[in-house]
């Protein structure tokens, strides 16, 4: 059956909330990954995930695409959510206490990976939280700048140049801690 | 056109002065894309929460633009929303006091009414941190009646139901709950010993039960909230603001109350304590409370409790089919039959029925051996249900654990008396050593325990596979008492967080 997403959407709001699995199906891995992006941490990403989409299901009959496409709404609403959950966290999450559940057999690599995982992190630390935002937005998330403008509020105009700016002060600092983790692999 | 060109062309179509850093600029992108992380998206958590959401999306009434109660620009006040509670809810259930059982709803008009089990991997639940939960006594902070006429939050109240002491306290104390001539003494220790027959645990890996929240959706009730104004203070000034609980009653003589936690679906049935003023409970003296004190005859028999509570059951759509073989909670009984002077011990005026849980044909035990499960409290006096707990969505994720197959090591665990390694009661040098009773324990059956296992923020309710050592050569010996069955969890992770400090 094809995707028809609008046609999906005006049906659960004509009150068949049973296509809502339908779309669920297309964004559930896109949110759960723009969650595990921000906090670095599984349990915590589906914690916000189940809050999403359950807001979501409970308020589709808001959604107006007068306003924006779904995936933006969706986003706004997982946007939102992490917002309110980053105020009643630390705002450092405990790297050692997130990430994978070990596994005995490749105990070295998971190491490996964690380190990477923070090395990635720490320098992500070092930009603004709305350079960082917009970088893993466009490149992790592979969101368009339509999207996240409708998402962030801000215009797409401004969106380029922030991640362009981010790009160049990158150039310099970035590479050097590529070399860096490329030298711990 | 692949993920690098399209940010590349959307920086050049920003800045054509980007391109003369084309190279650097593929690299730092390529980086940046290599090192994004591996996010262990779970297929079997997805898959969950897709059920968990269409589950919801079932009970869901439509709600569109065009026919909300109230518009987001008016304010309301909070008799306002009263009234949409009591129409909502109130109507549903004078409709089944009304409906002679034809027109009944169905006792799934919120819930299913069915067991849903979601199997998870296995040792999803991490390690199951069980501590002593007082001798089976019940810790769920979810609803339960409130006695004192309704009024929101959960109450941490201890189940009706009192058990019995375990061995290991067969020492000088007072029997639970009674005062008088209950103390146990002389003083005698209780030796367990297995005369069942032989038996192995096949299976390492054994099913695990937590039980999930299961939050009600708010429906029309987030709508109104979201734009309320009380007069005394303006809600809609307020932000994310949620539905907690419900609690409304009914207001005639021998009404009920009901309260409902929103946020994890539990829910309690109790007597509106205001509306129950029999004649002892306007006593105010020892003499009138004397005169309306019940004797052993008082007490209905066991069928006729029983056969009242399944009434209440059937009457009020309480769906029974999760449930095995009602059991009356006679622990006062117990005492009466022990006790060296009768008169002392207080007869209840309230009996509890316990419908023991049945989840995937295994019944449901608590730590000190009993049955556990939907409890019906039944009011001899009157000869009505008094309060109904442990209602709720019987949710459940499963997940496997290792098994102790050490029968060996099991059958000693139970020959103590329990998995948690009290410390064995003992005399100083000198004074004179407790008479030790042989109490022999019977072939055991694999059944489910419930425990609690507790996170820095909430206790979660799990069930366990255990044995189930029942307790032969039962006595009514005087200050003696023990469980009537000895339970042993077959998880390896539940007796290893058993151990207590041995003092020997």
């Amino acid at each position: 059956m094809e995707y028809n997403e609008l046609e999906i959407i005006q049906s659960c709001q004509k009150g068949n909330y049973d296509q809502f699995g339908l779309l669920y199906d297309n964004y559930i891995k896109k949110i759960y990954d723009y969650l595990f992006f921000r906090t670095f941490h599984k349990e915590t990403a589906e914690d916000l995930t189940s809050i999403i989409f359950t807001k979501a299901l409970e308020n589709i009959h808001q959604y107006n695409k007068a306003k924006g496409s779904f995936s933006s709404w969706l986003y706004q609403i997982a946007k939102n959510t992490l917002i309110d959950n980053s105020r009643q966290k630390k705002s450092t999450e405990d790297l050692d206490s997130a990430q994978h559940v070990a596994s005995k057999e490749n105990v070295e690599r998971e190491i490996s990976s964690k380190m990477e995982l923070e090395k990635v992190q720490e320098y992500l630390q070092t930009l603004s939280e709305e350079q960082r935002d917009v970088v893993v937005m466009r490149v992790w998330d592979g969101l368009s700048y339509k999207e996240m403008s409708e998402i962030t509020g801000k215009s797409e105009a401004a969106l380029k140049m922030s991640f362009s700016r981010t790009i160049e002060k990158m150039s310099g600092e970035i590479l050097a801690v590529f070399i860096l983790i490329s030298l711990l692999k | 056109m692949d993920t690098i060109d399209k940010i590349l062309a959307d920086l050049y179509s920003y800045d054509p002065g980007f391109k003369a850093h084309e190279t650097e600029l593929k690299k730092i992108i390529s980086k940046l894309l290599a090192e994004k992380p591996n996010t262990q998206f779970d297929p079997l958590f997805a898959e969950s929460l897709r059920k968990k959401l269409l589950i919801q999306a079932e009970i869901m009434e439509p709600t569109t633009q065009k026919n909300f109660f109230f518009s987001r620009k008016l304010s309301l006040a909070f008799s306002g929303v009263l009234l949409l509670a009591v129409v909502f809810l109130g109507t549903k259930y004078i409709q089944q006091q009304n409906s002679n059982k034809q027109t009944k709803l169905a006792s799934n008009e919120i819930f299913s009414g069915k067991i849903n089990i979601q199997n998870l991997k296995a040792n999803a639940f991490g390690k199951l941190n069980i501590q002593n939960d007082g001798q089976g006594q019940n810790m769920d902070t979810s609803a339960r009646p409130q006695s004192g006429g309704g009024g929101g939050g959960a109450s941490n109240a201890t189940a009706m139901m009192v058990t019995a002491p375990t061995s290991e306290s067969a020492s000088l104390k007072m029997a639970p709950g009674y005062g008088g001539d209950s103390l146990i003494y002389p003083y005698k220790q209780v030796v367990y010993k297995y005369k069942g027959e032989d038996f192995t645990i096949e299976n390492p890996e054994v099913t695990v039960y937590k039980k999930s929240n299961n939050p009600i959706s708010a429906g029309i009730f987030a709508q109104a909230l979201s734009s309320m104004n009380f007069g005394v203070f303006d809600l809609n000034s307020f932000s994310n603001v949620k539905l907690q609980n419900l609690s409304f009653s009914e207001d005639k003589d021998f009404g009920y109350s009901f309260y409902i936690n929103m946020e994890d679906g539990s829910m309690g049935i109790s007597e509106n304590w205001m509306k129950w003023q029999t004649p002892d409970r306007l006593c105010r003296d020892v003499a009138c409370s004397e005169k309306y004190r019940l004797k052993a005859s008082d007490i209905p028999a066991d069928s006729e409790v029983i056969s009242i509570a399944e009434g209440f059951l059937a009457e009020h759509g309480i769906n029974r089919g999760n449930y095995g073989e009602a059991r009356v909670d006679d622990y006062w009984r117990q005492d009466l039959a022990r006790a060296t002077d009768p008169s002392q011990i207080w007869i209840p005026d309230v009996v509890n029925v316990v419908f023991p849980l049945v989840v995937e044909g295994k019944t449901v035990y608590d730590e000190s051996g009993q049955t556990t499960g939907l409890s019906v409290s039944v009011n001899v006096r009157v000869k009505k249900v008094s309060s109904v707990y442990d209602l709720s969505e019987l949710n459940f994720d499963a997940s496997g654990y290792t098994a102790e197959t050490d029968v060996k090591k099991l059958i000693t665990l139970a020959e103590t008396g329990s998995f948690r390694n009290y410390p064995m009661p003992y005399a100083a040098e000198g004074m004179t050593q407790p008479e030790k009773v042989e109490i022999g324990l019977g072939s055991p059956k694999i059944e489910l325990v419930r425990f609690y296992s507790y996170t820095a923020m909430t206790n979660e309710q799990v069930l366990v596979p255990s044995l189930v050592f029942p307790v032969l050569d039962t006595s009514t010996e005087p200050y003696m008492y023990y469980p009537k069955n000895i339970v042993i969890p077959l998880v390896t992770d539940v007796i290893q967080n058993g151990d207590y400090q041995i003092m020997r």
